[in-house]
């Protein structure tokens, strides 16, 4: 194997005589009703570049169906799969089993349908994720409502989706009755935390 | 400068032939059925011994002390992180296991915290443990009293019975971009019971000061559970673990009596090839002139010490 060839030099084992070191670390006791570490989860650099991969689209209906890409971004959530102890809301960034082991979020998405000419749609709404298997990891399944915008007209819009990997990937179909634009869509989510 | 291009380009192929590697031993590995453990146990329990281990399988492994048991990273599931598939089946059936006096997670890594595992043990114990920052991936479970626990910290179930947080290196997060925000998230662990002492590893890179500090609070370790793989690509498996040579300095840090190795050939790890670690291990131990006495290299499903039955069978 080519790595194994070019980093052959690996690190000699340690073979430094065993010495127990001075300091002993004192015994502590776990206090029974120490609280957990709640974490700080926040948007980082590579969280930001993970939200810049798009999701396709297809709009079907009325004329030709159109692709599109879309994006998405959650200003808040509230997970109701977390244990006591622990803050149950989310600021933009979600881990996988926070979101889709249970959760509300409210979400604003734009799009750009591409065609004889690009329609921009703007969409936002709230969407409710349920676990189906592994704490949503394996499957979880969303339904929620939403505000679209296209072309000087306001529909709202309806949807449900599946989610497998973690979340990662998802298949989502919306329908805006009567809308103008893109009133059914399908998606494909792409989306980490 | 046409040559110093090529010398780096040369880690950069490397690389992609790390991860190529590692994405082909996934995939051919998929859809292969576990290989199947001959003779499971139907019970794991030891009258004949007041120290035993059973090796389920990876980092899973039922520590017996006395009439206590402990489990250590509970994982069942056929694959770990949905893509990589377990090679061998676990060691023991679910419903063989005794009821548990606690079950303890090293850190959340999809190899060693599951969802599905956790839930199916759970009924089985009273008392979960967790490295500090690990709670939150850790699923509601009823009846379960589940608790973070630093390093050096100790949670006392009995009069007797104590287990230990130890420090370790290694990872906390569970999704990667969670890497940012976790607080310590990984550890190792100590059962004592009774007068008798077990060190688990779970996960870990190799910390010389850590696992001395650890013989400095527990002198009189019996035995030590230490992770030898993934071994290959070394350069990337460094950081966060041990090998065979390794695994053997941290034993004789540990000052441990006898070794069980733990955390290999049960799933595709990084490139290793089934039998890499164990090889690397054996050649360590005939470096150091350690034998089968003291370092016990358990094929998945068999206890130590041996039972009867099970002598005839070991692997040479």
């Amino acid at each position: 194997m080519l790595s194994a060839l070019v980093f052959a030099a690996a690190t000699p084992s340690p073979d430094v005589a065993s010495t127990p070191p001075e300091v002993t670390p004192p015994p502590y006791r776990v206090q029974p009703d120490e609280p957990p570490a709640d974490p700080r989860v926040h948007p980082t650099a590579t969280w930001l570049a993970l939200q810049v991969l798009p999701s396709p689209s297809l709009a079907i209906g009325p004329g030709p169906e159109r692709f599109g890409l879309g994006w998405q971004v959650t200003p808040v959530l509230y997970s109701f799969a977390l244990r006591d102890g622990f803050l149950p809301w989310r600021f933009f960034a979600a881990e996988p089993s926070v979101r889709h082991g249970g959760s509300i979020e409210a979400y604003a998405s734009p799009e750009l349908y591409f065609g004889a000419s690009t329609t921009p749609l703007f969409r936002a709404g709230l969407r409710a994720y349920l676990p189906v298997l592994s704490r949503g990891e394996l499957l979880s399944l969303a339904v929620g409502s939403s505000v679209q915008h296209a072309a000087g007209a306001t529909d709202v819009a309806y949807e449900a989706g599946a989610y497998l990997l973690f979340g990662i990937l998802g298949l989502s179909v919306s329908h805006a009755p009567g809308a103008a634009v893109a009133p059914t869509v399908v998606s494909i989510r792409v989306r980490y935390f | 400068m046409r040559r110093r291009a090529f010398l780096s380009a040369v880690p950069a192929l490397a690389g992609c032939d790390a991860i190529w590697t590692i994405t082909r031993r996934n995939i051919t590995a998929l859809g292969r059925y576990p290989r199947r453990v001959p003779h499971r146990f139907r019970d794991p329990r030891r009258t004949d011994v007041r120290l035993a281990v059973t090796w389920i399988g990876h980092a899973t492994v039922l520590v017996q002390l006395g009439d206590r048991f402990f489990l250590t990273d509970p994982v069942f599931s056929d694959t770990v992180g949905q893509f990589s598939p377990r090679l061998v089946e676990p060691g023991l059936a679910l419903d063989v296991l005794p009821e548990l006096t606690a079950v303890v997670v090293s850190h959340a890594h999809f190899d060693h915290l599951d969802f599905r595992s956790l839930e199916a043990v759970a009924p089985l114990t009273d008392d979960l443990l967790v490295p500090r920052g690990t709670l939150v991936y850790v699923p509601p479970l009823r009846g379960v009293r589940a608790r973070e626990v630093r390093p050096w910290y100790t949670v006392e179930l009995g009069p007797t019975t104590r287990i230990t947080a130890v420090p370790v290196r290694h990872q906390g997060y569970r999704y990667g971009v969670d890497t940012a925000w976790i607080e310590g998230g990984f550890t190792g662990w100590v059962f004592e019971h009774d007068g008798l002492t077990v060190y688990f590893g779970g996960d870990t890179a190799y910390d010389g000061d850590a696992f001395r500090r650890t013989r400095a609070r527990f002198p009189r370790i019996d035995l030590a559970l230490i992770p030898i793989a993934p071994v290959e690509p070394r350069e990337l498996a460094r950081a966060n673990h041990l090998d065979g040579a390794e695994a053997v300095q941290a034993f004789f840090d540990l000052g441990a009596d006898h070794m069980v190795p733990i955390h290999f050939d049960c799933f595709p790890q990084a490139a290793d090839e089934l039998g890499d670690a164990t090889a690397l291990l054996r050649q360590s131990m005939q470096k150091r002139g350690l034998d089968e006495q003291r370092i016990h290299i358990l094929d998945v499903g068999q206890s130590w010490p041996p039972r009867a039955e099970e002598k005839k069978t070991r692997r040479r």
